[in-house]
């Protein structure tokens, strides 16, 4: 009997924790990051801008609120260099006639007093926007824009919206275009300071993306070109008080279409940007999977991460490609992933 | 199709028979632990509002385009652990009718397949030196025009055919050129499905039992050569009809100027941004001179009935083919419910 009561007891106290757990859930968990919604913290994962080869990307913002916010935004510019000849930018080992490529960092920000509801702003990386974005070029990186109150400082809720378009400026104009949408972060408005915690103040980051892809080398069906598949992945949290690039450890389970599961992992800092032969040489292979395509979901040990993927095809001198978001399969428990602003001037 | 469900299922016989046992003793369990889940900790509730990025029980592909300068590649994976069917319809809607072909999908754990709208996809076979061939159980047929326009829309169901609320679906669509000179990539817009209903073949986009339809979309974009293709969220599979939309346009550009146009959809539409005839101005086109700015943003909203909307980049070489694709931004939820019906189960639930 005091057996009984002791289950009854404890099951009750488990509903009501239970029950309380639900309501604190209900009432503190934001929407997820999404590329198809507006937020008060807006990330591009992957921007470039080069001269060789000749790669563009046009940066569109805009402000789906009803009233006017002020931004910070922080361009982080992760171009490397050879470890050999320090004058030639890499990204990746493959790309330096000898040696390592060293991955770079450099931060650069930039503040926009007032940004009315309504609007968009619309620039290409290398020209900047008068007035508002610097020029930025020889860049390989990504950018971030917070809302912010009129003191330009301080984080506020906001509904803003981002895309991009990267493009080959040797092309006709209009062509050779990969777009994707921004990840927007919904804020819940109750942040004052100079952290933004993602995940309590801030939409949490995706636990586990899922890139759908065609194989490395794939002959794509339609046009004969040879696939491939460029991924970039951008950690949530940057620290932009220390100025140093945030350490992940991203691992790939590859599933073929016959539902054959390979893994593989890989370590960077902030940014990677990779075509998937470069995160291992066979495994994303056509030729190895025995497959046209495959799924491949993507967990981070450390701090979770946003992707974007470029699919390329390549016929000879035709080539075109095309780019998008990844979806996403639950949230990140990962505790202190937060984007950490500069102090005050 | 009408009564197509009963053709898919004897289709797949030998095939469905093996896996509707494993099937059902595989998701006994796990839909348990969905609903007791969900009603603990609200984590699988309906998100109530269209996605891209998460798990959807609809996926809706507004563009696919087949034709002799360009065909579209469709993946769609599986983001669960055990097997997943879903029911597909190709369609082709204007005058306020819809013509369909319809077809299932089998996707085992977390498995994705990816085929070409025009030519379908046969029976695969994986040769394995040593190890018994790996057998691809999936028929996929072709769309049934040379020259299609229309939509590819999927619903999740059980092994019997009836719907499913498992959220366990995610696509993308890729256009390419034939000469391989243009490609562009979208995602499947989803809509989530609550685990704690039960399902019908009559789906309710009311935020209870589905998720409604955004209120509005959005797109920023360049001032030339803008598209959108638009689609209801209504479907009625079963009677293939469709509904008559409003569709309004307002353009703002870097200036905060404001156009507006509106048209009428009674199917599946593409809409170039320069064919809409701005009201009450004296252009007669939303071409890039009448907004005035290289940049605008355009919100898209509707009267009548929710829509699903793609934005295309129509580019300046060729405007053929599409050069990018976007999936727009996704706002509020409409004041009124949609519907997605489908073909009836014929034989009822086994």
């Amino acid at each position: 009997m005091t057996i009984r009561r002791r289950r009854t007891a404890g099951r009750r106290l488990l509903i009501a924790v239970l029950c309380l757990a639900q309501l604190a859930f209900a009432d503190t968990t934001l929407a997820q990051p999404a590329g198809d919604r507006s937020g008060a913290l807006v990330v591009f994962p992957f921007l470039v801008s080069l001269s060789v080869p000749a790669l563009e990307t046009r940066v569109f913002l805009a402000n789906a609120g009803t009233s006017s916010v002020s931004l910070h935004c922080f361009f982080e510019n992760l171009v490397g260099s050879c470890e050999i000849d320090p004058g030639q930018a890499c990204a990746a080992d493959s790309e330096c006639s000898a040696g390592r490529c060293i991955q770079g960092y450099a931060e650069n920000n930039f503040q926009v007093s007032s940004f009315p509801a309504g609007q968009v702003l619309a620039w290409a990386v290398a020209s900047g926007l008068s007035g508002i974005a610097p020029p930025v070029s020889e860049f390989i990186g990504m950018l971030r824009c917070v809302a912010v109150g009129p003191d330009l400082q301080t984080p506020v809720a906001a509904q803003l919206e981002g895309r991009t378009e990267i493009y080959n400026t040797n092309a006709p104009t209009g062509s050779g275009i990969a777009s994707y949408n921004a990840y927007t972060f919904a804020s819940n408005g109750g942040n004052s300071d100079s952290v933004l915690e993602i995940g309590s103040e801030y939409s949490a980051c995706p636990a586990t993306n899922v890139l759908e892809h065609s194989f490395q080398g794939a002959n794509d069906p339609i046009s004969g070109a040879s696939l491939s598949t460029t991924l970039v992945l951008a950690t949530c949290s940057a620290d932009y008080q220390i100025q140093a690039p945030v350490e992940t450890l991203a691992h790939f389970t590859v599933i073929n279409e016959f539902a054959q599961r390979t893994g593989t992992s890989k370590r960077f800092f902030s940014q990677l940007v990779a075509d998937l032969s470069s995160i291992h040489p066979t495994l994303f292979q056509a030729a190895t999977q025995g497959s046209l395509a495959g799924q491949t979901l993507i967990r981070s040990v450390g701090d979770p991460v946003l992707g974007v993927a470029v699919e390329a095809a390549q016929d000879g001198v035709a080539f075109s490609v095309a780019a998008h978001e990844l979806p996403y399969i639950g949230i990140s428990s990962q505790p202190n992933v937060a984007v950490v602003l500069p102090p005050a001037n | 199709m009408v009564g197509a469900w009963v053709h898919e299922q004897d289709r797949w016989d030998n095939v469905a028979s093996f896996f509707e046992l494993a099937e059902r003793r595989r998701q006994a369990v796990p839909m348990r632990c969905v609903v007791v889940m969900s009603v603990l900790f609200g984590a699988v509730a309906v998100q109530a509002q269209s996605s891209v990025h998460a798990g959807a029980t609809i996926l809706s592909f507004p563009r696919m385009v087949s034709g002799a300068d360009v065909d579209t590649m469709v993946q769609i994976g599986n983001l669960s652990n055990f097997t997943v069917h879903a029911h597909c319809f190709y369609s082709t809607a204007a005058n306020n009718q819809r013509t369909t072909s319809d077809f299932e999908l089998v996707l085992l754990s977390q498995q994705s397949l990816r085929w070409q709208v025009s030519a379908g996809r046969a029976y695969d076979v994986m040769l394995q030196a040593g190890d018994p061939p790996l057998v691809l159980p999936v028929v996929i047929p072709p769309v049934v025009s040379s020259d299609f326009h229309g939509e590819l829309m999927c619903v999740e169901v059980d092994a019997s055919g009836y719907p499913f609320n498992g959220n366990h679906l995610t696509g993308m669509a890729t256009l390419r050129s034939s000469d391989g000179s243009e490609s562009a990539t979208y995602l499947a817009i989803g809509l989530s499905g609550n685990p704690e209903l039960p399902p019908s073949p009559a789906l309710p986009l009311d935020g209870e039992a589905y998720d409604t339809c955004p209120d509005t979309w959005v797109l920023s974009h360049r001032a030339a050569g803008t598209a959108f293709t638009i689609v209801p969220c209504a479907h009625d599979f079963e009677n293939n009809t469709v509904p008559t939309i409003d569709v309004q346009f307002s353009v703002t550009n870097r200036n905060l100027e404001t156009l507006t146009a509106s048209t009428t959809l009674s199917g599946w539409a593409e809409v170039p941004l320069v064919d809409l005839d701005p009201d009450g101005e004296d252009h007669a086109s939303m071409d890039a001179v009448a907004i005035g700015t290289d940049y605008a943003r355009t919100t898209i909203s509707s009267v009548g009935g929710g829509i699903l909307v793609v934005g295309q980049d129509l580019g300046t070489s060729s405007g053929t083919v599409d050069t990018a694709l976007n999936n727009l931004v996704a706002n509020g939820t409409r004041a009124d419910s949609d519907a997605i019906l489908l073909p009836p189960l014929v034989g009822g639930l086994p």
